[in-house]
């Protein structure tokens, strides 16, 4: 009798872009929303109709920071996985116990051209 | 400078180094680096990288950074020696390691980022005194040349 095959499943593994020069990435996650989200109702209060629109892409992404490497600013652009994101927030974390922290959070806005 | 030392060797190394500087406050006692098969007299001091990790916070991608288990046996013979002697080599280990840039300025190869004290054990066994001292250390190999 044959063996039984081994197999598997592949999955999405990762992060989505390992290049930022000053840190060492962690994680990331995008949030997608619309910043246009109208609803009507109708007379007996249920949704009939549905606007969306103005899609917000929020990136945020956490690492250990490097020596070297330039750090992205509140209000500043940062480019991440080939896309541009205006700068939100940084926040630079230490511990006495560990490597310092850098986690960006940043917004593509779908109207907003960035050069 | 490229890595010619693993981790574990680079750390046994260089905590050698810093206590070679030290010599003359432990007198007549044995220095040794890591395991061996040699035959060993007391007093001596054993200085053990038992074990090395990546560093945890940097997750999948490492690059060289580890997190290791640094042990120092310190034995003395109850024959030769009273327990305050052999208490007096324990302070000087632990002396000797809690000056943390001077132990920095030592490390061989790569940088040390950060030690610390993790416990002290005493036993007597065979006739002689023994102390286990734990350490944790934060090191990196040098960067690529």
């Amino acid at each position: 009798m044959a063996l039984p095959q081994t197999y598997g499943t592949d999955h999405v593994y990762g992060l989505l872009d390992i290049t930022q020069d000053f840190i060492t990435i962690q994680s990331d996650g995008i949030d997608d929303s619309c910043g246009v989200d109208v609803k009507v109702l109708d007379a007996l209060g249920r949704v009939c109709t549905v606007r969306k629109d103005d899609l917000h892409n929020a990136l945020t992404f956490m690492g250990v920071l490097k020596p070297g490497g330039t750090k992205p600013q509140a209000g500043y652009t940062v480019t991440f996985d080939s896309v541009k994101y205006i700068v939100d927030t940084v926040s630079n974390t230490g511990e006495n116990t560990g490597f310092r922290k850098f986690t960006v959070k940043a917004t593509k806005y779908q109207q907003v051209v960035i050069a | 400078m490229t890595t010619a030392l693993a981790i574990r060797s680079i750390a046994e190394q260089s905590v050698l180094a810093r206590f070679s500087q030290f010599a003359a406050d432990l007198p007549g006692v044995q220095l040794h680096a890591g395991q061996t098969d040699e035959i060993r007299s007391v007093p001596i001091i054993i200085l053990h990288a038992e074990s090395a990790r990546p560093a945890a916070d940097l997750g999948g991608f490492p690059s060289g950074n580890f997190e290791l288990t640094f042990k120092i046996y310190v034995y003395s013979s109850a024959d030769d020696s009273t327990l305050a002697e052999h208490r007096q080599r324990v302070e000087a280990v632990q002396a000797i390691m809690q000056d943390l840039p001077g132990l920095k300025a030592a490390w061989t190869q790569g940088q040390l980022y950060h030690g610390w004290f993790s416990s002290d054990e005493e036993g007597v066994a065979d006739r002689r005194w023994g102390n286990l001292i734990s350490y944790t250390l934060f090191a990196v190999y040098p960067a690529a040349s």
